[in-house]
């Protein structure tokens, strides 16, 4: 196979396109179903590669971790997960460092049909920054908007069975800046 | 020699490192202070240009018109033996773990560190 094939088909990146995304929050109701802020924390590693820590120990780990013990909830108990795709090895690697799918598995999750629409934890079902767009901070903002849409049931042909509780994470920088936040509906 | 030290950066083949005065700290990205005590007695040294392979990455695909005839090439980052760690270009055949040696190159119309395994 020649190298650019090959490059191909490893290496997917977002393409940058123009658009947005919007969200407003409300104290008062907008809809049956509201959305609640149950636990979120952040870590901050590092900026430039050089000065990461380790490529296998990075700050999605301590985020996830400290979210976690913020929101009172497992990794088990999440529903539906919106998590930042800026590469398919970014994905990857953070599906790993969340705990989504053991190290080394997540391809093989992504593949067995896990994460779909109808999987056991539907992720990024507006397709992601990857298949979505990326317009910059937009780009990121969508996966929060999709996320609200999925938990108010207003996914359209999008809609999951159960997004009680979603997990988000975001990252910026060079794997540089991770938030991890817990979202729960409540009635 | 005289007047400040020069480095690849600025078209000499040399790589310089930043060591603190007041914590024995190293860094590579030059800064008015150490980032591991703030102190701002930085002292700018000369790397030996030997060090480790701990990632290696080919681009296969250039991210510039310029460097479209470069393709493939290996970007690697290394811990250089001061203890800093850099990005820089390398042989295509590294791995690793890789004991390294830099020379300079041109590369898209500047000179860049190039590490090949040392012999």
């Amino acid at each position: 196979m020649k190298l650019e094939d090959l490059a191909a088909r490893i290496a997917a990146v977002i393409e940058h396109n123009d658009g947005g995304a919007a969200f407003v929050v409300s104290r008062e109701p907008t809809t049956a179903a509201r959305v609640r802020l149950r636990g979120c924390a952040q870590a901050h590693t590092h900026q430039h590669v050089t000065a990461a820590p380790s490529l296998s120990e990075l700050g999605a780990e301590i985020a996830i971790e400290k979210a976690k013990t913020a929101a009172g909830v497992a990794i088990s108990d999440v529903r539906y997960a919106a998590v930042y795709d800026s590469f398919t090895i970014t994905l990857a690697m953070l599906l790993e460092d969340l705990g989504l799918a053991r190290r080394g598995e997540a391809a093989a999750r992504v593949r067995s049909g896990y994460f779909s629409r109808d999987g056991e934890l539907p992720l990024n079902t507006h397709g992601g920054l990857l298949s979505y767009g990326h317009c910059g901070v937009g780009g990121a903002m969508a996966h929060l908007v999709e996320t609200q849409l999925q938990m108010t049931g207003r996914a359209g042909n999008r809609q999951v069975r159960d997004a009680s509780l979603a997990l988000l994470h975001g990252d910026g920088g060079v794997l540089s800046s991770h938030v991890s936040m817990f979202l729960e509906r409540v009635r | 020699m005289s007047g400040k030290p020069s480095d690849w950066t600025r078209g000499e083949a040399a790589i310089l490192y930043q060591s603190c005065r007041s914590c024995d700290k190293v860094q590579y990205f030059r800064r008015d202070f150490c980032a591991a005590c703030g102190s701002t007695e930085l002292r700018e040294v000369r790397a030996s240009g030997k060090g480790k392979i701990y990632a290696a990455s080919l681009v296969c695909r250039a991210a510039t018109p310029e460097t479209r005839a470069y393709v493939p090439y290996n970007i690697v980052l290394v811990d250089a033996a001061e203890g800093f760690r850099m990005m820089a270009h390398g042989a295509g055949d590294l791995a690793i773990g890789d004991d390294v040696v830099a020379r300079f190159v041109p590369f898209a119309g500047r000179i860049v560190p190039y590490f090949e395994k040392e012999q």
